[in-house]
Order: structure tokens, then sequence, then C-alpha cells
């Protein structure tokens, strides 16, 4: 299957609970082209496997929209929703555990994950030992979790999450608790996939370098989109609502409350603190 | 996918077991109920007619045929009469199988020279083959079989005529051909029947005299019009176990108007109490069966649904994954349904073994079978109902709250409706069962329920208040810096499904209580009632020429007396039992039981032994009367001592008849000796005769001045007719010495009810015995008894005994005349008595019981460690032992009925209840093993002390079981106080002792017992294992 594409629009997700409620996703807007590779990054708490949990339909958006491919996973049934994981939509739990029946072996594990796609007319699967050895695992099919060395555990959570082919494979924490070999591991796995059958993959990560490396890497802060890396430079981004967020670097300078007047001259937008005594010369910055 | 859930069981393969193990106990307990049921419905059955009456195997049919003098009538041959009483009562009755016999019977009085003698000639099949015959069998006509006692109050013996007299005609002539006593008196031959011992149970049966037996043709040739005719069948054992049917279609004659013949039997008691008995089985067994399938049931519910915690994330992937549900569905359940499934096969085979180990084989093996598989296939089915209850949480949760490593500890509002539903349940079914229980006999399903009712509503209450009491305990030890109490305290009250556990365990250790509590108390009940039926721990029924003959021989074979006693029982009605003993020897060898209260046995023995003159005795040899004859105007009341002649009003005699005196004495077999004197006449002088057949003595009994009728057959003399006895004088010297007969405190007139006279007056050393006259001709009598016994007789009577409205209180002693009686003591109740009770001593019964009945029972009671010589030297004093019963043996037989067969199921739920539910309390204690392990570890890793780890794994789990047996114990208890006994402890309804009623302490302490070492051991074995398991995370 090709990749789908992947469209947010002003996503809001609130957690009820007796303290109190809490904003998950504050206004979220992102679009993922079909095929494309990106990491979502950002701090713990800032809404990263939130926004991950919408997209793998594991939960509904409070507002906004999600759209996966031609769905609007918000109006999907329970069970459409659970056909479409089962068939288009791969997830990858952080922690390689997580991802398989300890008491299965890998094929079975995989072979298990085909399930819903095996009854699932135009899908056409491989073979449990050939997605296996796609994830670098060849002839590891009769093993089970225990067996494997970190690294491998995760390929072979990968394997599960790859297992019936989808169009987009959701990755949450590959790397964490990885050496750097194990890492690279890991996502030399994930170009393959997206090399080979054009998956769209998003990755959950608090590792930056797994942003660059992966081409595209979109920083979640406080559940908004808050900047973009694209080719090793950074971007912040318009939001739907037309806010930006501005680095925290530069952030930091400014305390809440401070007051800009804004200069646009040349295509160059300048922001002024509202008072020379009150900001000092070194202070100013511009955003782009 | 089977490779999977393979591998998912062997992963889980503890809780595997534990499932496999719970399924396998509740399809057990399943299939061994019907077998089981099907068994003990059987062997009640057999143990009911083995213990039941023989007038419950027999039928009787009675009525008439033509009689030789019957209109048109002529004398048949007897075999002839036989065959027609054969054709006519057969054709009433049809029991394939049954033995049959045929009586025939007239009613009149065999008359010798020396009495007269009420009774009825016999003719009865084979009788001759049931009878210990002296001399030979009546074969002829004319030919007569008399019982040695009526040959012995008749002084006959084979070879002599007698006269059997007919009301209205002439006295016919009959040879007396021998004696008899009867060699199985409590024999089915005689059952039914009032001409053996097992007492007359024919109400018109008229006179107390033992029947005489001839030969058919001597019956059919006697003149009469209608002979009475019996016909008897005995039932075939076989019916009552097979064919209760069967046996009521046969039996719908009874009760019938059946013209000429009437027929009557106990057997339809015997088959009612067959069907009680087999419905308490199955209500008992049926009742403990599905409370301990529920129990499992539920047991298993909780085992699964903390199972299911573990299956949680397997579940949340397999969604995560888009499986199909039916997928989730067979990987949650198959790791349920695949251990149950080898448990039910278990189960079956182990059930279906034990109870043909416990209750024997089945008559019908496939039905059985076949019920025993549908039960089993019940409880799996349930179990794997609960199974799929347990799992359905997790099959409706959210993927999300699945993958959670924590699972939600919301508690939903089903399980607080549930809850309610359950109290509301058990709160009116226990007032519906309180309501009933007004009613004794009524052993309905409730009663049964009502201390598992009382259970149900304990332990929930207790379940509801543990998590705040545990919470509020951990928030104060807290605050008071005790940490393990704290943590321990503070788990208990967090960790999910802890209180319905708990609620599991107190049901349980409740339901064993209760069924503990049964068991002893019908096991006691048994051997009280075994111990109460006998009297004696070991009871002989036997034979013996006499009952002084009997006490002669039992203090022969004892002459420690301390081992054996002689006893006559007699009954008195169906409720009044008479109990004559050799009083000296009753405190040593009688088994009496505290609860029948009054003073002690030793002092009862002197109440009924007061002293008394000592016996006059003289032995063989010449005798001479000193002997004075008057004939005085007849007096209409005795006279006083002054007035020889009576008080004004007699008249003068017309007639005198010649007068006989004769002298009554009874040898050392008990056999009486008449010796006659005379005729005497006129004044004072010496008459002699000779005395034989006492040897070295015989006691008097008495002086009787007799006359003769015109048969020259004994009378009482004319009224008026005077006999003054001066002396009587032995070989050896003066039998009666005038001290004797001049102290009239040693004479009595006959103790009758209905006795007129003699008068008896005593002078200057000499007794004088007048005839006197009586409304009632046969009321007169002259006999002057020597006074060697207490008159009225001394009884000792139970506390309910009833006195009559008006006059002296008398007993038919020994089933025969009514004579005066004299309460001396009151207990609650007696040895062997059911309703009524008295108690006497046998010797001074005996002395003063005149005209004796056939109907009592002589016994020889026996203690436990009676010399086993014993009985050859009772059989060498000339007594038959007909029966022999020890109160082990009865206790036994009880122990075969309904009652201890559902109570011993009971019993064996019960414990399989407790074993299952620890079973529950180590899944549970496995489960949450990890988790807990992981959490004391961290804080012990923080700097908790391994001592104080240990502390909040004991105190959480042995606490827990701890806190569960008390409260279990406290439910039995507390149902054994508002909740009468489930279970009756007998099918018949026996009451005649006091049950305890209560809380019973000894049964509650053994149920504790067992708790302790099943729950405390589970609760000790979770304790440990979560030690050792924080250990292991700790390094």
């Amino acid at each position: 299957m090709s990749g789908l594409a992947v469209a947010c629009r002003r996503v809001v997700h609130i957690y009820r609970a007796e303290a109190g409620d809490v904003v998950a996703l504050s206004g979220v807007d992102l679009s993922i082209g079909p095929g494309e590779m990106l990491a979502l990054v950002g701090p713990s708490g800032s809404g990263k496997s939130t926004l991950v949990a919408l997209l793998a339909g594991l939960m509904r958006p409070s507002a906004g929209r999600v759209n996966v491919g031609t769905y609007d996973l918000g109006k999907l049934s329970d069970a459409e929703i659970s056909r479409l994981r089962g068939t288009q939509i791969g997830v990858v739990l952080q922690g390689a555990a997580r991802n398989l029946l300890p008491y299965a072996s890998l094929e079975r594990n995989v072979w298990l994950a085909q399930r819903r796609a095996a009854r699932t007319e135009g899908i056409e699967l491989e073979d449990p030992e050939r997605i296996l050895d796609l994830v670098g695992l060849r002839g590891k099919g009769a093993a089970r979790l225990t067996d494997l060395a970190p690294g491998a555990r995760q390929r072979a959570a990968l394997a599960v999450g790859i297992a019936a082919s989808p169009g987009l494979l959701l990755v949450d924490e590959p790397t964490s608790q990885l050496d750097s070999h194990g890492r690279d591991e890991v996502l030399d796995a994930l170009e393959t996939v997206n090399a080979e059958r054009g998956t769209t993959v998003v990755v959950v990560t608090h590792d930056a370098e797994v942003g660059a490396r992966l081409g595209r890497a979109v920083t979640i802060r406080d559940g908004r989109v808050g900047a973009e890396g694209r080719g090793g430079q950074d971007f912040a981004v318009v939001a739907g609502d037309g806010t930006v967020q501005l680095p925290p670097d530069v952030l930091g300078h400014f305390p809440p409350g401070t007051l800009f007047t804004v200069d646009q001259a040349d295509g160059t937008v300048t922001l002024v603190p509202g008072g020379a005594a009150q900001i000092p010369e070194s202070h100013t910055g511009d955003a782009a | 996918m089977f490779k999977v859930v393979r591998g998912a069981l062997r992963a889980r393969r503890a809780q595997a077991a534990t499932v496999l193990v719970l399924t396998g106990l509740a399809v057990a307990v399943a299939a061994a109920a019907p077998w089981y049921v099907s068994a003990a419905e059987r062997s009640v059955a057999v143990a009911d007619v083995d213990g039941a009456r023989s007038s419950e195997l027999v039928v009787w049919v009675a009525g008439r045929v033509e009689g030789s003098i019957a209109a048109g009538g002529t004398v048949r041959p007897g075999a002839e009469v036989v065959s027609e009483v054969e054709q006519q009562a057969g054709a009433l009755v049809d029991l394939p199988g049954a033995g049959t016999t045929t009586s025939l019977r007239e009613t009149g009085s065999i008359v010798s020279d020396l009495g007269k003698v009420g009774l009825r000639v016999v003719y009865r099949d084979d009788m001759c083959e049931h009878l210990a015959v002296e001399g030979s069998c009546p074969r002829e006509r004319g030919e007569v079989l008399l019982s040695r006692r009526t040959a012995q109050a008749l002084q006959v013996k084979a070879g002599d005529k007698v006269d059997f007299a007919l009301s209205s005609q002439p006295p016919i002539e009959f040879t007396v051909a021998g004696t008899y006593q009867l060699s199985d008196p409590l024999g089915p031959y005689w059952a039914l029947t009032d001409y053996g011992g097992s007492g007359a149970l024919d109400p018109s049966g008229d006179g107390p005299g033992d029947p005489a037996f001839v030969s058919s043709d001597t019956i059919a040739a006697l003149p009469i019009k209608e002979i009475l005719a019996d016909y008897h069948l005995r039932i075939p054992p076989g019916m009552f176990l097979d064919d209760l049917a069967g046996l009521r279609a046969a039996l719908a004659a009874v009760g019938r108007d059946n013209g000429a013949w009437r027929v009557s039997t106990d057997a339809v008691t015997l088959a009612g109490r067959i069907d009680r008995e087999r419905d308490l089985v199955g209500l008992g067994v049926g009742l403990a069966a599905v409370q301990l399938l529920v129990l499992c049931w539920f047991g298993l519910f909780f085992a699964v649904r903390h199972t299911a915690e573990q299956r949680r994330p397997d579940i949340g992937l397999l969604k995560l994954r888009g499986a199909a549900r039916w997928r989730l569905w067979h990987l949650a359940i198959s790791q349920s349904a695949v251990p149950m499934l080898f448990g039910a096969a278990l189960g079956a085979a182990v059930g279906l073994g034990v109870a043909r180990l416990v209750a024997g084989d089945v008559r019908q093996t496939a039905s059985a079978a076949i019920l025993s598989g549908v039960a089993a296939l019940a409880a799996l089915i349930g179990a794997v109902l609960a199974a799929i209850v347990a799992d359905a949480g997790g099959m409706r949760a959210p993927v999300g709250d699945l993958l959670r490593h924590v699972p939600s500890r919301r508690r939903g509002w089903r399980a607080e409706v549930v809850d309610l539903l359950i109290v509301l349940v058990a709160a009116g079914g226990l007032y519906q069962s309180y309501a009933t229980s007004v009613d004794r006999d009524d052993t309905t399903g409730l009663a049964l329920l009502a201390p598992a009712l009382v259970a149900v509503l304990v332990a929930l209450a207790a379940a509801r208040l543990l998590t705040p009491l545990a919470g509020g305990v951990g928030k104060r030890a807290l605050r008071s810096g005790h940490v393990p109490a704290a943590l321990g305290a503070t788990q208990l009250a967090r960790r999910p499904g802890t209180h319905r556990v708990f609620a599991l365990l107190v049901i349980a250790v409740a339901l064993l209580g209760t069924a503990v509590g049964g068991w002893t108390a019908a096991t006691d009940g048994r051997v009280e009632r075994a111990r109460h039926e006998l009297g004696a721990d070991r009871v002989l029924t036997v034979q013996a020429r006499s009952r002084a003959q009997l006490v002669a021989a039992v203090r022969a074979a004892d002459p420690g007396g301390r081992q054996a006693m002689a006893v006559v029982r007699s009954l008195n009605g169906p409720a009044t039992v008479l109990l004559a003993v050799d009083s000296a020897r009753f405190a040593a060898v009688a088994d009496w039981q505290a609860v029948y209260g009054g003073p002690p046995p030793a002092a009862l023995a002197d109440l009924l032994h007061p002293p008394a003159p000592a016996a006059l005795s003289t032995p063989d040899g010449r005798l001479t009367l000193d002997v004075e004859v008057k004939l005085t105007p007849a007096p209409l009341a005795p006279p006083g001592a002054d007035d020889p002649g009576g008080l004004g009003g007699g008249i003068a005699p017309t007639a005198s008849d010649p007068v006989l005196v004769l002298l009554h004495l009874m040898n050392a077999a008990g056999d009486q000796v008449t010796v006659r004197f005379g005729p005497v006449s006129g004044p004072r002088a010496s008459y002699t005769a000779t005395l034989s057949g006492c040897d070295a003595g015989c006691r008097v009994l008495g002086v009787e001045p007799v006359a003769r009728n015109f048969a020259g057959r004994s009378v009482v003399p004319e009224p008026g007719t005077t006999v003054t006895v001066f002396g009587l004088t032995g070989a050896a010297g003066p039998v009666l010495p005038p001290a004797t007969l001049g102290d009239v405190s040693r004479w009595r007139a006959g103790v009758g009810a209905d006795v007129v006279g003699p008068s008896l007056a005593t002078k200057d050393g000499a007794l004088t015995i007048t005839a006197v006259r009586a409304a009632r001709d046969p009321d007169r009598a002259t006999l002057a008894y020597v006074v060697d016994s207490p008159a009225p007789l001394p009884v000792v009577t139970t506390a309910n005994a009833r006195t009559p409205a008006s006059g002296d209180p008398r007993l038919p002693v020994f089933g025969g005349d009514r004579v005066p009686i004299r309460t001396v003591g009151v207990v609650g109740t007696l040895p062997t008595a059911t309703r009524f009770g008295y108690l006497m001593d046998l010797e001074y019964a005996d002395r003063i019981a005149e005209n004796p009945g056939a109907d009592d029972v002589p016994q020889v009671w026996l203690t436990a460690d009676a010399d086993p010589g014993i009985l050859d030297r009772l059989r060498a004093g000339g007594v038959t032992v007909i029966s022999d019963k020890t109160s082990a043996a009865l206790t036994d037989r009880f122990g075969r009925e309904a009652p201890p067969a559902a109570l011993r199921f009971q019993l064996v739920a019960a414990l399989a209840g407790l074993l299952l539910t620890a079973g529950a309390f180590i899944v549970v204690a496995a489960v949450e093993r990890p988790e807990r392990a992981a959490e004391l570890a961290a804080l012990r890793a923080q700097g908790l002390a391994p001592r104080a780890v240990s502390r909040v794994a004991w105190g959480g789990y042995l606490g827990l079981a701890l806190a569960a047996i008390v409260l279990g114990i406290g439910a039995s208890a507390l149902a054994q106080a508002v909740t009468r006994q489930p279970i009756p402890l007998f099918v018949d309804g026996w009451n005649v002792l006091p049950v305890a009623v209560g809380p019973q302490f000894v049964p509650l302490g053994l149920a504790l017992l067992g708790a302790l070492l099943v729950v405390g051991a589970a609760g000790a074995a979770a304790a440990t294992l979560l030690v050792r398991a924080v250990d292991e995370e700790s390094v």
C-alpha cells in the first residue's frame, strides 16, 4: 500500500479528570504528505503522544479534524477505526514489549497482526518471514521477545507495526533506551520500510538527531505546533489561527506580558518591545 | 491461534492450573451428586427395609369363610377351606414373588381340671416350622398344641385331655399333642398376627392367652357358622427398593371395601418413609451441590477475573491491530476454557469415582451416569459462563485503557446493584425460611438454605465494611508511625477485588461451620438415640420359661451383678413403655443418660425395691394343712375380725358343694405348682397332700378354697363359704407359721380391678378366708395371696405420665390385668421410652401381676464390658437368645439412613468449597504479586526494613484470612442461633431426647480448625511467596 496523507486542522484534545480538565492539544495544524517521514519532537507533556493517539484513532479529538488518507477519523465508528488500524494504520507503542505477545514467536506475532488485513479484499500481504527480513530480523521467526537484544526487540515491534502493510506507520519513541548502534538499526529499518513501501512514517521522539535524520521534525510545544525543522533549518510555523510561537531561546528574554510593536518592511517582520527603558536594546529580535 | 493459546497457557501455567482445579472441583461435585443420590436412595431404602418392623413387610388380608354349621354347610376337609381362603384373599392383593401364609382361627376357652384359659385355636401353614415343639405337631383332628405357658397354667401335659369350650356349644374334647414356644417370635412369619410375640396388632383379639395350634381339619370341623381366616403376604424386599410404584398399586385394596375381606398393612408406612428418605437425600445433596456449584462459579469468576487482568494488555494489543471480536474472545476465553475442559474431564472422573467409592454402585448405571454427565456439563457451562462474564469487562474496555499498565479502579454501579440484589434475595429467603420453620416437619429447600443465606448476608456486610475499615486503620497507623500496619491496611483497602474474595472466604468458612455442626449433631443424635432405644450397650431379646426363670438365669450368669440385668419390656398402647428391671443391677447395667434427669439410677433402684416381707417357701414332700370349713350367711362386704358372719343382710346357704383348698406355689423355674387338699369339710381337721416339682423349694403364692362344678372343674365356692387355716406344715417344719397366718398385713386379696373378695380376717394365729357375693359372679375370687412384695407396685414414671381421672392408678403390667401402682419417683424420660414410660422392679411386678399377658418382651441387658461367656451361661440357664442388638450396630443402622447420607455429602461439599475459595484466594494473591512485590521492593530500596516488608505481607494476607475465618465462624454461630437444624436428625421425626440448640462450640471449634488449616495455609503461602518475590525483586 502506498503512503497515506495526514491532515490535522485545529485539533484540540482535553483530558477529563476529577482534579480538573487538562488541555493536551490546543489547536494543532499539521499536514503530512503521502510517503513522507516525519518526527514529532518536543518536551514531555507537550502533546506528542496524544497527537499520535489521535492519528491512530485510539482517542477522538475534542475539537478539530483529523484526516488520514480520505478518512475523517472523527466521523468513523469504533468498528471502522478498528478496521482502519487493522489494515491502513500501523501503530508501534513505546516500549517494544508492549507490542508483542510475550508467549508467541515473532512469526506468530506478525501473523496475528495481519489477520484483519488478511480478511480484507485488495490487500496483498507479505509473508511474515519477509517482513522480519525487512526489519533486519531474518531467521528470527521462531524467537520470542525475550530471546532478542534491545535493538532487535524494537525492530520486532516495528515488524508487527508494518505487518499489515499500512499506509501510515505511527511509532512512539522507537529509539529510547537504545545505544547508538541500536538506534541506527531501528532508523535504518524505518527508512527501508519507507523506501520500499512508500509508507508514511510518523515517529514520536525526544531525540533531535532522529528528527534530523528523518528530514522533517515538527516540534510540539504546549499542545501546538511550535516549530518545524527541515533540511537542518528550523522554522517557526504560522498556525491556522494566525499565531506564531517564538523559539524558546528567544522567548526566554521576554517575560509574559511583554508588549511589542510589529514592523514590516521588505518582507521582514520586526518585533519591537513596547518601551526602551523596560526592554534593553540587546533584547530586541526579529521573527520571520 | 492454537499455538498462541498454548503459549499463553504455558506462560501462565499457575493460573491455568488453578482454573483447572477449581473447575475440576465444581464438576466433580456436580457429577458426584446425581450418582450419590441414586446410590444413597437405594442404600437408605435398604437400611429402611433392614430396620423395618415385621409388620411393615407383610400384608394381612382378614375375612371369613363358611363354617361347618353354616346354612347348607358340611364338615369339609381343612385343605379345602385353606384353598378357598387362598383363592378369595389372594385375588385382592397381587404381589409377585411374595410368600403367603394362610391361617384359620376360632376363639374359645381351653378348660382342664385345674384351670381355664381363654384363647384362640389356630391353624397356620407351616406353623410347626416356626415353633419349638415338645411333643408332636398336631396333624390329626382333635389334637391341640398348647403354649408352654398355657399348659403350665392348665397344668396339663402331652397326652392329657382338655375341653375346648365355644359359647352355646357343648365342650369339644381335644388331646394335648405337646407344648410349644415360638422359635422366631420377631420374625416376619408372625408379623401382623396376634399369635406371635411381636405384639398383638389385632384390636379385636380377645383374651391374653397364647394361641393353641390345631390342624386345619380340626378348625374345619368346629361347630361354627363362619371360620375366621387370615392370609398373610410377605412382601419381597426388592419391591421396596426398586418398585415402590408397583407396590403401591398392588396395595390399592388397603382401606377399600372388599366385602368380607379386610386388607391391612404397615407397608404403606414403610413406603412413605422410604419416599421421605429419598426426598431428603435428593434435597439435602442437591442443595449442598448447588451451594457448592454457586460458590465454585463465584470462585471461578473471581479467579478468571483476576487472571483476566494479565490478559488485558494482550486483548489491547489485538484490539490495536484491529483484530476481529471473535479472535479477542478466542484468545481470552481459551485461556480459561481449555483448563476448564481438562478440569471438567478430570473432575467428572474423580467425582464419579469418589461417589461410587462412598455410596456404592447404583442399579440403573446408565441413567445415573447420564444424569451425572448432564450435571457435570451444566457445571462446566456455568464455569465457562462465569469466565465469559469475568472477561467481558476487558472486551468492552477501550484500547487505551487496556494498554495502560494499571487498570481503572473505578467501581461500576452494576456491582452495587448486584450486591444489593443478593442482599435483598438473601434477606427475603432468610425471613421465608424463618417463617416456614414454625412447622417442624417442614423440610423445604428454604429451611436448608437458611444458614447459607445468613452466611451471605454476614459476608457481604463484612466485605462492604472491610475496605473503609482497612482504609481508616491504615490512616491511623500512618499517623501513629506504624509503617507496616499502615502499608498492610492501605493495600488491603486499595487492592481491587479483595473484598469479594474476602466475602467468598467468609461464606465458605460459614458453610463449613454449618456442615460440621449438622454432622456432629447428627452423629451425637444417632449415638444418643441408639443408646436410648436399646437402654444398654447390648440388648438380647430372649425367650425364657418365665420371668422368674429369666431373673434367676441372668443372676446365675452374672453373679457379680454388674454386667447383666434381666428386663421385661412391654407396651401399654403405642406410646407407653413399661420397663420391669432387676433393680439391684439397674444402676450398673442400664445406659442411663444425664438428659433423663430425676434421681440417679442407684437411688431409683432403692425406690423401686423397698423392703418387703420375705417370701415363704417349702421343699417337696408331704404337707399337712390344719383347716376348718364353715358355711356362713354370705357377706355383702368384707366382715370385720369380730364379725366373722359378716354384716347383717346375708343369706344362708342352701346347699354346700365339696370344698377343696388349693395351695399355690411357684418353683424356681417360674412354673406354677398347685397342691390340692381335701375335699375339706366341717370342723378343724388336718389334711395332707404331697408336693412335688419344687425340688429345693417353692415360693408360696397363696391359699385358695375352691368348689367343684358339675363337670368336676374348679370354681369359686358359694358365697359365705368360710375356710380358716390354722397351719400348714411341711417335712422341714411350719410352712405357714401362726405368726404369719395371724398377721393380716401378710395377706391380701387379688389386686385385679374387678376382683371381688375374698374377705380375709386373722385371729389368734389363724387366717379366715370367706367367699363373698359380687354383682358379677365371674368377678368373685377366693385366692388369698401371701404378701411378699409391695402393693401397690412402686413405679418411677416419666414426667408427662398421665394420672387417671378417677380411682387408683393402675397399669397392665406385662400386658395382663391392670395392677395398682404407686409413683415413687419422676424422671424426664426413661430408657427405651417414646412418650410415656414406667419403670418398676421386675421381681415385685412379677409377684403382683395376676394373669399376666403374652405381650411382654423378655430381654437381657448387658454392659459393654460384659463377659462373652455370659451368653453361654444364659443358654445353660434355659434362656434362648432370639435377637442380639448393640447400640453400636443400631448407631450404624441409623448412619445408613437419609440424613447422614445428605449430611455426609454436605460436609464433603463444604470442604470442597473451602478448598476452592482458598484456591481463588491464592490466585488473587498470585496475580497481584508482581505488582505488589515491585511496590514493596521500591519501598525497601528507599529504606523500609526487610522485617517491615514481612509484616506487611503477613498482615495483609494472613490477617485477611484470619478475619475471614473469624467472621465465617461467627456467621455459622449466628445461623445456628437463629435457624433450626436444617436437616432433621432422623427422617421419622424422632425427638424423644432434646436436641442441643444454639451455637455448638465443639463443632464450631472443629470447623475453625479446618478453616485455619486450609484458609490459614493459603494466607501463609501467599504471604511467604510475596516476601520471597520482594527479596528477588530487591536483589
